[in-house]
């Protein structure tokens, strides 16, 4: 059982919808960069059926520095307001800095995603205070906001594995609730395709740690190498990617596309007989 | 003695593991299932390929639903009648030709859920495609149930329902032949019966009858 302070979710594959209060992160483009425009967009996929937003204020590629404050600035407001226009919603703020984990957290916030494999620790203790979930990422051993230069591993995997799985043990040492963690092995982040491939490949390894695996998928570089295409052209690659990665275990999906991505794992959840068919007729009349 | 009788369909899809079936026609059923609340025996009659008394389990995996196989699945109708009626004992008799020697017999106060359903070809869309002859046979079955007209449920066409893959004839013929021997001085429906059909329709393509029968004399006192 997920449960994230006192909000649990069902048992079923879960989507975690992207929001970003960015001017320049690389699929919305700053779409949802105002306050109005991100409320609208939470009003958006809540509608749809997300189980959890996840708000960003910092892209994750290199570019403009955010300082601490205007990642703060960015991200409290929206958390304060979702919080009341959504009081049963898990709310999920990306951050790598502990002081914004903790400004958002006593603003609402449910869970920190960190997507950059822990550069500041203190983040599993500030998680710990407020009884909040973390996302424990494998980005390759590289400074947040980094690209991947011919990283070279001997088992991409057994790498991942290691690491997550020590993240978030040390998640649960520093007091974060057990239920409350999730794996999330960094698909492009620290790697290469091929790496991001064989992650996808073998997510039955991941699920094998008995954490729940987050898979941030969404458009992602690694489905644009595979078929050579932008990333608005990308979605039959992702729900590709999902499909897999659902069929083998992974639990909740990071996306853009909420209705999309649902259908999929509404699809893959009856085949693994998680769920049952919305309509029995065919046959049965 | 005889004292009431159920009708609903035989469909798969009203089997609580699968589904449990539309909520009209769900509601229908149950509705027409508490004629039988008072009654001191409920023997549950449907379609099976051998007559007479039945035992065995409510086992919808044959048709897909999760779980273990039962070593001893009921037939179809069986499985949907006693699968309406829950928790609820009752005895299942089945029926292979529509006789049914000692389905009621003695002083106690008996109700029959009589699970059956028509053709399977009303429409293009249907399990047996669209046969211009189905909706006509379905018809004059809704008639027969809603007037108790014993005679027309008992002398049905087999042949032809038959090659209309009509599901109930045997359980309504069953049913109508328990029923005719009440109608006699003595009997619970000395006045016959009344029938009222509270759905017939076809949303599947396959023609379904919700139905009750109470005997006349009692009904509107």
């Amino acid at each position: 059982m997920l449960r994230f302070r006192g909000k649990a979710l069902p048992e079923t594959s879960l989507v975690m919808a992207i929001v970003n209060r960015t001017p320049d992160s690389f699929f919305d483009q700053g779409a949802t960069y105002g306050l109005a425009a991100a409320l609208d967009r939470i009003d958006q996929v809540v509608e749809q059926g997300a189980h959890i937003v996840d708000i960003g204020g910092v892209k994750a590629a290199p570019g403009e520095e955010v300082s601490a404050g205007e990642e703060a600035r960015r991200v409290v407001e929206v958390v304060e307001q979702v919080r009341d226009r959504h009081p049963d919603l898990v709310l999920s703020v990306d951050t790598y800095r502990a002081s914004v984990a903790r400004l958002v957290l006593a603003a609402g916030a449910d869970i920190v995603n960190d997507a950059w494999q822990a550069p500041e620790p203190e983040t599993f203790d500030v998680a710990a205070e407020y009884g909040a979930g973390i996302v424990c990422t494998h980005a390759g051993h590289l400074p947040p906001r980094t690209r991947p230069h011919r990283v070279a591993y001997a088992d991409v995997v057994a790498d991942v594995v290691a690491t997550v799985t020590g993240l978030a043990e040390r998640a649960v040492a520093a007091g974060v609730p057990r239920e409350s963690v999730l794996i999330d092995p960094g698909h492009d982040f620290g790697k290469n395709t091929r790496h991001s491939l064989a992650i996808t490949a073998r997510t039955s390894e991941l699920v094998a740690t008995g954490w729940p695996v987050l898979m941030a998928l969404s458009r992602k570089d690694f489905v644009g190498e595979v078929l050579d295409l932008l990333p608005d052209e990308r979605l039959e690659g992702t729900l590709a990617a999902t499909a897999l990665c659902a069929w083998q275990g992974a639990r909740v999906f990071r996306v853009h596309d909420v209705p999309a991505t649902l259908r999929v794992l509404q699809m893959v959840d009856a085949v693994k007989g998680l769920t049952q068919p919305v309509l029995n007729v065919r046959g049965l009349a | 003695m005889l004292v009431a009788l159920a009708f609903v369909p035989s469909a798969p899809l009203l089997l609580p593991a699968l589904g449990g079936g539309p909520d009209d026609l769900r509601s229908a059923c149950q509705q027409a299932i508490s004629v039988l609340d008072d009654v001191e025996r409920l023997v549950v009659v449907g379609a099976a390929p051998r007559t007479g008394r039945c035992a065995g389990t409510v086992d919808a995996t044959g048709w897909g639903a999760p779980g273990a196989p039962a070593a001893d699945p009921l037939p179809l109708a069986l499985a949907v009648g006693a699968g309406l009626l829950g928790d609820r004992p009752a005895e299942l008799y089945g029926v292979a030709d529509g006789t049914a020697p000692g389905l009621v017999e003695g002083d106690r106060r008996t109700g029959l859920l009589v699970v059956g359903d028509g053709t399977a070809k009303r429409t293009e869309k249907a399990p047996g495609h669209f046969d211009p002859r189905a909706a006509e046979l379905d018809e004059r079955v809704v008639k027969a149930v809603a007037a108790c007209d014993l005679t027309a449920l008992r002398e049905l066409d087999a042949a032809l329902a038959d090659e209309l893959w009509v599901g109930g004839r045997q359980a309504w013929a069953a049913a109508a032949a328990a029923a005719q021997a009440e109608v006699r001085p003595g009997g619970a429906a000395p006045g016959g019966w009344t029938g009222e059909v509270s759905y017939a329709a076809a949303p599947y393509g396959v023609g379904y009858l919700v139905a009750t029968w109470l005997p006349a004399d009692l009904v509107g006192v």
